[in-house]
């Protein structure tokens, strides 16, 4: 084959330039498929610092004078979407705006819909509604892409009624409150679950575990050390047949075991991050004695847990309660068996077992600021539409996801679902006792330095404690970065 | 025999001269209209964004334009760990893939030289993975990597060798094998991870094919007669191997050899489908690194300028292989 010097030269600056290009614009199009499955974000910080940002002008609502066609990005499929249609026909039909809803599919998980919008809003084309996590919208109201939804939620025409707002739990509102915006709404709650423990029932009984998390039975730590090492089994080679536990290297579940052990995970200015002290040390040390003793593992990819799980190999793990309808296939042989074991989702481990505290994560919305201020509030007239008392308790029943209303209670569709689905009662009855994450805009980033820092110590690579502050100084960098 | 001396009148001249330069112009003007498409698409897609990218990075630049700050972004970078940590590993990915994929690629190609049966349907069968996506692919070696189930444990537990972690080993291969003779290694020799490693034997199995068509298409242009010349003074196989094909084959491997590595400086996608980056950041190459900056910290303005660094690196090493490599390139 003839090669020239020139082809060569101009094939290599060819490259040059397409390595610039590619690289400046983040390289290839991102896969449809993340590597690992979308994980809960931070929801809410502890407390409320000095605005950061200068104040928005209130909006002022306007009613729809025209009927506008509401776009709705959104990442759900199969069963989900289906659930997703239905409600957006419904709303086509029924909707006396005449406004109506284009709901569409963006592949690539709530970062594919973040990366499309971040395009979007260059090219000034912005859908009205689309789901993302409180780190996303923190970048799009630094952006000014997006309006304040309590000016829609709140107040004005549309505004959910005293009802509603009782009738909602005091989280699903508060979570989506940004302290770094004026306590100002920019979120309202879409994908919601909780930070909870699922047990092998039978395995409970029989290794003679009295408490089980549920109300009125929540463990104590020390209750939960000793649960795993009795639950352990182990061959007379000494390796285990049946683990007691499971390490999910998440930082939602890292951030709801400190909390629960009586620690934070940012200071109160939300300057500095506070997991490596006590609260937090104890956790990973814990872990990683686990892991050491053989009584816990990691095997995350994919969710392998789960199987495990059905398999009757690990006896407990804490875990999304979106992940009831995966754990029910491992364990009935996707459908064509019957169940293997009893099972039940309760209350992770507490320190103070009286005021037991999670995590409440998942996907929010955000409403888009179109010029044409008739669009925001029809888009708002969607999300209300979307959250009412009906479509909020029967959305969650075919997706898994939490309801947001107390009222879903007595919801019939909901009350025969959870028949078939006691553990998704259970999961419901301990709402109350959720909190939310961090939203500030770092805590992205943070999550993943945390959760390195946890499978540095339970690989045996760094002690709790240094692992914990190697990620401190990390995090702490990254805040002030992006101050 | 004395030229005729040619006595053109000035006018005469001036009009030739127009004329000359009228064809110029004409033959010049074809020549850009035929390069005008090309321009238009490399203006539009590649020079303008990159310009604009230069752009970007001298900036504070979230999802929107902020503070002007230029060349800030740069200082920044170079005290940067991660950068220097990616970058390592880049070179790794770059150090471990290449030279594989160039023997391999040239034993598989001399060997489908000759006239085997079947020759065509080998030929499309190393190229076949080529053409496969990257991403479908990866997935595909994903699953094969699994630590639970997955088949390379599989054979390993069937052949009474402990499974390994594959994709999510971040302990350096060195410092792997180490372990295995109850020993231990300083960082700085412990290696790439094998999550790195693994990636890299998918790279290569996917990469193969490009290379073996390009290398039956070098040996696809050596003369014959050289090597009957070669033979005629007594040459053997390896002998003709050893000085004719490989000397007549350098601007195929040095073109490899450049492509390749700006190539392997570029690998993204199926890192981002196999590991992510991770364990522990130990695959996370400086595009992932620049992905991550992009789209997880939303912060485009420093990761142009890191964008802008890789290219600069990217040139360099390119000018350092023509330096170093192709004054031993024969093109005739």
């Amino acid at each position: 084959m003839a090669i020239s010097r020139r082809f060569l030269i101009g094939r290599i600056g060819g490259a040059g330039a397409l390595g610039a290009i590619l690289a400046a614009c983040g390289g290839e199009a991102a896969p449809a498929a993340a590597p690992t499955a979308a994980k809960a974000e931070p929801t809410k910080a502890p407390a409320a610092p000095a605005p950061t940002v200068a104040p928005q002008p209130t909006a002022v609502p306007v009613a729809p004078a025209k009927p506008v066609e509401v776009t709705f990005w959104h990442t759900q499929t199969g069963a989900n979407l289906a659930a997703i249609d239905a409600i957006v026909a419904d709303f086509n039909k029924s909707n006396p705006g005449k406004h109506t809803v284009k709901a569409e599919t963006i592949p690539g998980s709530y970062t594919g819909v973040y990366q499309k919008a971040m395009a979007a809003i260059q090219a000034g084309s912005t859908p009205d509604v689309a789901v993302g996590y409180e780190s996303m919208a923190v970048e799009y109201m630094k952006a000014k892409a997006i309006v304040a939804l309590d000016d829609y939620a709140l107040k004005g025409p549309s505004a959910l009624s005293a009802a509603d707002l009782a009738d909602i739990f005091p989280i699903y509102i508060e979570s989506n409150k940004y302290p770094m915006f004026q306590n100002k709404m920019l979120t309202f709650p879409f994908t919601k679950s909780l930070a909870l423990q699922y047990w092998n029932e039978d395995f409970l009984k029989a290794a003679g575990v009295a408490k089980n998390g549920q109300k009125g039975q929540i463990m104590s730590f020390d209750d939960y050390k000793k649960a795993v090492t009795a639950l352990t089994k182990k061959g007379a080679d000494g390796k285990t047949s049946v683990y007691g536990a499971h390490v999910k290297i998440d930082t939602s579940y890292i951030d709801a075991f400190i909390f629960a052990n009586g620690g934070e995970v940012l200071d109160k200015d939300q300057a500095k991050v506070t997991f490596n002290q006590d609260a937090g040390v104890q956790i990973f040390e814990m872990w990683a004695t686990m892991v050491k003793n053989g009584e816990a593992y990691e095997n995350n990819k994919d969710s392998a847990y789960q199987n495990d799980f059905g398999q009757g190999k690990v006896a407990g793990f804490h875990d999304t309660t979106t992940g009831r309808p995966w754990v029910r296939r491992a364990l009935t042989n996707d459908g064509k068996e019957p169940e293997r074991h009893k099972w039940l989702v309760g209350m992770i481990p507490q320190k103070d077992t009286a005021k037991p505290v999670t995590v409440l994560f998942g996907g929010n919305v955000v409403v888009f600021d179109n010029k044409d201020k008739a669009r925001p509030a029809a888009a708002w007239e969607w999300v209300k539409f979307f959250t009412n008392k009906d479509n909020s308790a029967v959305f969650p029943i075919k997706t898994g996801y939490m309801p947001m209303r107390k009222s879903a209670v007595e919801n019939p569709e909901v009350k025969a679902a959870w028949e078939k689905d006691p553990q998704g009662k259970q999961a419901f009855e301990l709402t109350d006792f959720t909190r939310a994450e961090p939203q500030i805009p770092a805590w992205q980033d943070i999550r993943t330095i945390l959760a390195d820092a946890l499978l540095a110590t339970i690989t045996g690579k760094m002690t709790a404690k240094a692992a914990l502050d190697d990620a401190a100084t990390k995090a702490n960098k990254l805040i002030d970065e992006k101050k | 025999m004395t030229a005729p001396t040619m006595t053109i009148p000035g006018r005469a001249a001036l009009a030739m001269t127009a004329a000359r330069r009228r064809a110029y112009w004409r033959e010049t003007g074809v020549a850009y209209l035929y390069l005008a498409p090309a321009l238009v698409l490399l203006t539009a897609f590649n020079f303008f964004p990159a310009a604009f990218a230069f752009y970007i990075s001298l900036f504070k630049w979230g999802l929107v334009q902020e503070e002007f700050i230029g060349l800030q972004n740069y200082v920044r970078l170079v005290t940067n760990e991660e950068f220097w940590q990616s970058l390592g590993i880049s070179v790794w990915y770059v150090v471990l893939a290449i030279p594989v994929e160039m023997a391999l690629g040239l034993l598989i190609a001399y060997l489908l030289f000759q006239p085997l049966r079947g020759r065509g349907a080998y030929r499309t069968a190393y190229f076949l993975p080529y053409i496969t996506s990257t991403v479908a692919a990866g997935l595909v070696w994903r699953w094969l990597y699994k630590r639970e189930g997955g088949l390379l444990n599989e054979v390993l537990i069937a052949l009474g060798l402990p499974k390994l972690m594959w994709l999510d080993e971040p302990e350096g291969v060195f410092q792997l094998m180490a372990h295995a003779a109850d020993a231990n290694l300083p960082a700085w020799l412990a290696g790439p991870s094998l999550a790195l490693v693994s990636v890299c034997v998918m790279s290569i199995w996917h990469y193969l094919g490009f290379y073996v068509v390009i290398y039956l298409a070098g040996l696809g242009n050596i003369p014959r007669e050289t090597y009957e010349a070669a033979r005629m003074d007594g040459a053997g196989e390896w002998q003709a191997f050893r000085y004719v094909t490989l000397p007549l084959l350098s601007p195929t491997n040095f073109f490899l050899l450049i492509t390749g590595t700006i190539g392997a400086l570029q690998a993204f996608n199926q890192i981002y489908v196999m590991t992510g980056g991770g364990p522990l950041d130990s695959s996370r190459t400086v595009l992932m690194l620049i992905f991550k900056t992009f789209y997880q910290q939303t912060r485009v303005g420093y990761g142009s300028a890191m964008a802008f660094v890789l290219t600069a690196l990217i040139l360099l090493l390119t000018w350092a292989n023509f330096s170093l490599v192709g004054r031993r390139v024969t093109y005739d």
